[in-house]
């Protein structure tokens, strides 16, 4: 008797671990220990309201290790470092380099090895559109 | 306790140029739906005095000689760009309310920071970085100043931005220049009425007596008029309530497992609402579905999912209602949830009589649509509910659903083939 009013007090509760064990004899070990997946939405985006996604277009970025059609995380909030993959508007257009910094001066590194060196106080931050937090490369 | 008005600098210009900075300093026109008529500028737009409202094609010598930009309304774009600055308003300030698509009030407390003024900059400086969107802060003791206050940031570029109104003399200033009929609360019919008695600004407002006030202009002038002396008769919640939204919703009496059922679901309670709508002579400019999936079924997962939809032109049209919601469905659906309940909701409402009426507009809620959906509640009264019905996908509205649009730019932020390139 009071083994059978146990039986619908549990299944009110469905857990996760029920859900899951679907065999009929013994429980798989492993159940106690199960986990949520792995997001890699949440590992890539830590700032949602402030994180764009691009996309890279033609091969003018490979020596920035950047290939048509990659996949770029762009987090606004990020303060940019020397070294920073950065994307910068120039004369009207967005786009990738790297960012560097040696004392006082500040400069962009394009992919065709060009440098672009930003003034100490005309600016900067407006040139500016955003640091890149990860690059995500199809193989196929 | 202060409160801040952050409205977006020309929010619709601002979305386009975040994204095609080529369009910076350069003068800006976004048309409504179907490429209509203009409903937002960008700043050098404004100074060419290229009016509100006017239809594109009469514009055109105008656009041709000054080289003006023309856009489509991509309001996918706007919708998540208002949805990333509210979220970022949200990081700044633990009590936000988010009054339109971009305005939103927040409640601060002095001492948070070294100023309000730093507060208020800090605020301006984090969206404008985090999400490229330049807004104006305008902090006062009460609502009704705060957004004078940012009206007026907004207007003088000295300002940076960010005005604080926190002492007495400071607002009277400002009061001095403002018209009476600019204060929020006052509107068009009471501006005349206050300039026949000769009150011409905002600050003469303030200076007359309670009695005279709550005879003229009923309680909520005089609340008004209270919030102008820096008494505070608005909280963040309370302006909520006259802007209450229509909510139609029921429990499954069956699981729904797939999108036809939803669909036809959500059809009944947008067309249900939207006769509450009608029944009270008011429009609507928001609509919001939610669906709540089994709770039970995953524990820890969300179950709650809703999607609202800022709708170009406030209407009543069970059409467009419809159509909007099936296409929120097909958005949220996931066939491996049970859906249990679905709720439509209708904010921003305002009464029928209020909506500007756009002439030149076709997308607009016109005569005929409103003649049409007065004959549909005539007949459902006399028959019963739901006798009379928009079919299916709702055949008279797939027309008017393909909108024209021949400016639009891309989704940049919503769909994976519409990204921005670099």
């Amino acid at each position: 008797m009071l083994y059978q009013q146990k039986i619908p007090e549990q299944s009110k509760r469905p857990s996760l671990k029920e859900k899951r064990s679907m065999e009929t004899g013994f429980p798989s070990p492993a159940t106690d220990h199960l986990e949520d997946r792995l997001n890699l939405h949440n590992h890539l985006v830590q700032n949602e309201a402030a994180t764009f996604f691009c996309r890279i277009r033609g091969h003018d970025d490979e020596i920035l290790g950047l290939y048509d059609g990659d996949l770029l995380i762009v987090d606004r909030s990020l303060a940019y470092k020397h070294h920073s993959l950065v994307i910068a508007v120039i004369d009207g257009e967005q786009r990738v380099c790297r960012l560097w910094n040696k004392g006082n001066r500040w400069s962009l590194q394009f992919g065709d090895n060009s440098f672009h060196h930003l003034e100490q106080n005309g600016g900067a931050e407006n040139l500016l559109w955003g640091v890149i937090s990860h690059v995500v490369h199809s193989c196929l | 306790m202060y409160y801040a008005l952050i409205d977006c600098n020309n929010f619709y210009a601002s979305c386009e140029q975040v994204f095609d900075p080529s369009l910076l300093n350069r003068p800006v026109v976004i048309l409504s739906n179907n490429d209509g008529c203009i409903i937002a500028r960008s700043k050098e737009a404004k100074r060419l005095d290229i009016p509100m409202g006017s239809p594109e094609f009469k514009i055109r010598p105008l656009i041709k000689k000054h080289d003006v930009v023309i856009r489509s309304s991509n309001y996918a774009l706007y919708g998540d760009m208002s949805r990333r600055v509210m979220e970022t308003l949200q990081s700044c300030t633990p009590n936000l309310e988010v009054y339109s698509i971009d305005e939103a009030f927040a409640e601060l407390s002095e001492g948070y920071m070294d100023s309000l003024e730093a507060y208020g900059q800090f605020i301006r400086k984090r969206v404008l970085k985090w999400t490229g969107i330049p807004v104006s802060v305008g902090i006062a003791p009460t609502k009704t100043l705060a957004k004078i206050a940012n009206e007026t940031a907004k207007k003088y570029p000295s300002l940076n931005g960010v005005l604080v109104l926190d002492h007495r003399d400071k607002a009277e200033k400002v009061l001095n220049r403002i018209p009476v009929g600019d204060v929020w609360g006052v509107g068009r019919k009471y501006a005349k009425t206050l300039q026949k008695n000769g009150i011409q600004t905002a600050f003469e407002l303030t200076r007359q007596p309670d009695s005279w006030i709550r005879n003229t202009m009923k309680v909520t002038g005089l609340r008004t008029v209270w919030e102008l002396r820096g008494k505070p008769c608005l909280s963040v919640e309370q302006t909520v309530e006259p802007r209450k939204g229509i909510l139609s919703s029921r429990s499954f009496g069956q699981p729904v497992k797939n999108a036809e059922d939803l669909k036809e679901a959500v059809t009944l309670f947008a067309s249900r609402a939207a006769e509450k709508l009608r029944a009270q002579e008011s429009v609507a400019g928001t609509i919001t579905v939610t669906l709540v999936a089994d709770k039970y079924a995953d524990h820890n997962g969300q179950y709650k999912f809703g999607i609202s939809v800022n709708l170009p032109n406030s209407t009543a049209d069970t059409t467009i209602f419809s159509a909007v919601s099936k296409m929120v469905v097909d958005q949220l659906f996931d066939f491996s949830k049970t859906y249990k309940k679905a709720w439509v909701m209708l904010t921003g409402i305002v009464p029928e009589s209020e909506i500007q009426a756009e002439l030149f507009n076709p997308s607009g809620y016109s005569s005929r649509q409103h003649k049409l959906m007065e004959s549909m509640d005539a007949v459902n009264a006399r028959f019963g509910k739901q006798t009379m019905m928009i079919a299916g996908a709702g055949v008279g509205s797939n027309q008017s659903w393909r909108m024209k649009q021949e400016h639009l730019s891309p989704r940049y932020t919503t769909r994976w083939d519409e990204l921005m390139n670099v």
